[in-house]
């Protein structure tokens, strides 16, 4: 039982970092249509960001944090300006640029950084038991954070004016330019919030487990998965998805050998892929 | 609607194929044809290693040696090939620690002419070359602990560090006499193949010291250890050791096991990665109570010097693992000299004969042939480490007697 209990606290906690991970991947493709393939590198970046303010600035971890995700926001707002605005509705044009980004912000950031992990650590390291159970206090904070996080882009899409613009956008393009509403002001705001939650993602969990040049692939990997799982540009299937996914990889973890939780996990997205082929929710954002 | 949905399909799929596209790209090498011998005054060696990826560590330090010896034969004048002197020039793929990118960086090397290849690092790339490198004659050296790494079929092949198979044994033994009480230790693994060949040798070498041993793998591409590390602990080991896991995942590991109240010994028998791992965990009092295959001293006169020249000519630090396989990389280029040739098969017979008396590493031997039937293993004596309370000791161990 209490190895259930840690399970299921790992998984809401994986599943909480999956989703602040995939909800920017599919507000992006929910607005602009775009596939960005740079979002791991942002999450990475959040990570080194935070990094480099505590340890060579000085700043405590949270105003470091802070700093860090802006910082990563200003750089997404940049990067749709400048490399994907211009070729925005070229689907293909989009996907080629934003992984180029990504490759030259893994290439960046080895040489700059060097390709071993750097020293981070989360300021709170106590651990609470429960019998058998440990629960990290960390992994609590990161389900607090990533809660308070959804909770604010929730609010931002659906109760700010920005919001239902940029929802307007993502509805019908052509009919919310006319209406006044312009793509190239909203498509960086999208890009600029999506790469600050990736941003606080990797500023919040990388100081847990490990802050390398590889882990931009697998957060890719990890948001790509989640959001065609969740159904390609859907906020709630992302977010439903990805604690479906962290669960899956905790519970199964805590009591599969090996690669077996991989290959459960691989065989019910191509499952539930083969009998719904559109994800478990939706299309847009405007459903979510 | 339609023509949206449509493109939307569109996109995702391109997406995919991108995303399977860009695991399989990779940063090529020189795209100059180079011929086997001497080219405008210079010869080309092919460097095949993960410069990127996880076990970047790894393959940059790899990669440091053979520039320094590259840097060292140039200065000296250069080597003879083909009764020419040639400056060496390295040629490197990068493999991202792939088995596809391995093998299409050895056939990229080979169409360039190259004969002679520093590198893989890993089980799975050395797996994937083998075929390729035995039908076109090309000698390579690589640094994996595969045990199909070596063989009399193979005669081309070497490798450049002192493999599990020679250091596992003495490690297991000074483990049973350094933590008498301990009679179960886990091996953790990637689920990998350079993980498993590791945990079978590690195995064997703690069952004949008296240690009943286990193996935990965990899937590549793990991040959050807690779930499996929840299931780790329920075995009740004494003992846990990490082997080859790469350093980034072992220090979360370590991280996490101290955190979940672990308080006994962790050990890693497999590859040097101890100051990486420090690095990551950030102290090494974070460390615990902690033993590990201690390739080298890094204090010890020679590897400062080694340092120090290093950091003078690249004008930064090296890798520490740099100076472990920096011995082969100056034999490597000592045989091409001495064989007047790239050609593979001259160089093997000139390498598998040399004599071995490292400026950085001291005296060494070829041997191997008890594993794996034949003495391409580059085996040199070494170190216990043992980590307590942040304070380091080494204990030399032989290797070479055997």
């Amino acid at each position: 039982m209490d190895t259930l209990i840690q399970a299921l606290i790992n998984g809401t906690a994986l599943g909480a970092q999956y989703a602040m991970l995939a909800l920017g991947f599919s507000l992006v493709f929910g607005v602009l249509g775009v596939i960005n393939l740079a979002h791991g590198g942002f999450y990475m970046l959040g990570g080194y960001f935070t990094y480099s303010l505590t340890s060579g600035v000085g700043l405590p971890f949270v105003p470091a944090l802070i700093l860090g995700v802006l910082g990563v926001a200003l750089v997404g707002y940049l990067v749709e300006l400048v490399l994907i605005e211009p070729i925005v509705d070229d689907h293909e044009g989009t996907l080629i640029v934003s992984l180029g980004f990504f490759l030259v912000v893994i290439a960046a950031v080895t040489v700059a950084y060097g390709p071993e992990a750097v020293p981070i650590e989360f300021p709170v390291s106590s651990v609470l038991r429960v019998g058998d159970a440990y629960l990290p206090v960390a992994r609590l904070i990161v389900i607090a954070v990533a809660a308070l996080a959804v909770l604010i882009l929730w609010m931002v899409l659906f109760r700010t004016r920005h919001g239902v613009a940029l929802r307007a956008l993502a509805e019908n393009r052509e009919v919310a330019s006319i209406q006044g509403l312009r793509p190239r002001v909203y498509f960086p705001v999208a890009v600029a919030l999506s790469a600050g939650l990736a941003a606080l993602a990797g500023g919040l969990v990388l100081p847990i487990f490990t802050l390398e040049p590889p882990v931009a692939e697998v957060a890719l990997m990890t948001s790509f998965i989640i959001v065609v799982l969740g159904g390609l540009g859907s906020l709630l299937g992302a977010a439903v998805a990805a604690l479906a996914v962290g669960l899956v990889e905790a519970i199964g973890g805590a009591y599969l050998d090996g690669s077996t939780t991989k290959l459960l996990l691989f065989s019910g997205v191509l499952l539930l892929l083969l009998l719904r082929p559109s994800g478990i929710a939706g299309r847009s954002v405007r459903d979510a | 609607m339609h023509v949206r949905r449509q493109s939307v399909r569109n996109t995702a799929a391109t997406a995919a194929a991108v995303m399977a596209l860009s695991a399989l790209v990779a940063c090529g090498g020189s795209t100059s044809s180079a011929g086997a011998a001497c080219l405008d005054g210079k010869v080309k060696i092919g460097a095949l290693l993960p410069l990127s990826g996880p076990a970047a560590g790894f393959g940059q330090g790899t990669h440091q040696a053979m520039q320094f010896a590259v840097a060292e034969a140039n200065d000296a004048g250069g080597i003879d090939v083909g009764g020419e002197t040639c400056d060496v020039e390295l040629v490197d793929y990068d493999t991202k620690g792939t088995a596809e990118q391995a093998s299409t960086g050895m056939n990229k090397l080979i169409s360039q002419g190259t004969k002679i290849v520093w590198g893989p690092q890993l089980s799975q790339e050395v797996t994937s070359v083998q075929q390729i490198a035995q039908r076109n004659k090309v000698l390579f050296v690589h640094s994996s602990y595969a045990v199909n790494g070596l063989s009399p079929e193979m005669p081309l092949v070497f490798a450049m560090a002192t493999t599990a198979s020679s250091f596992a044994g003495p490690m297991a033994d000074w483990v049973s006499t350094t933590y008498p009480d301990v009679s179960k230790v886990a091996i953790v693994i990637p689920d990998n193949q350079g993980g498993q060949d590791t945990a079978k040798i590690d195995k064997e070498a703690y069952s004949d010291a008296g240690i009943e041993a286990e193996v935990s793998a965990f899937p590549e591409g793990t991040a959050d250890f807690a779930p499996f590390i929840g299931r780790l602990l329920r075995s009740g080991p004494g003992i846990i050791d990490v082997a080859s896991t790469p350093p980034g995942d072992a220090a979360v590991i370590i991280k996490q096991l101290r955190q979940a109240g672990f308080d006994g010994p962790i050990g890693r028998i497999g590859g040097e990665a101890t100051s990486a791992i420090i690095k990551a965990v950030g102290s090494a009092e974070g460390l615990g109570e902690f033993f590990y295959y201690a390739a080298l001293d890094v204090n010890s006169e020679p590897i400062k010097t080694y340092f120090a020249q290093f950091e003078k000519k690249f004008d930064k630090e090296p890798l520490p693992v740099s100076a472990q396989v920096l011995p082969v990389a100056r034999l490597l280029l000592r045989a091409i000299d001495e064989a007047d040739s790239t050609d593979a098969e001259e160089v093997a017979e000139v390498l598998e004969n040399m004599e071995i008396d490292d400026p950085t590493m001291g005296t060494a031997v070829w041997g191997g042939e008890d594993f794996y039937g034949i003495d391409h293993e580059f085996i040199v004596d070494f170190f216990a480490g043992r980590y307590r309370d942040g304070e380091l000791t080494l204990t030399p161990l032989d290797a070479t007697d055997g």
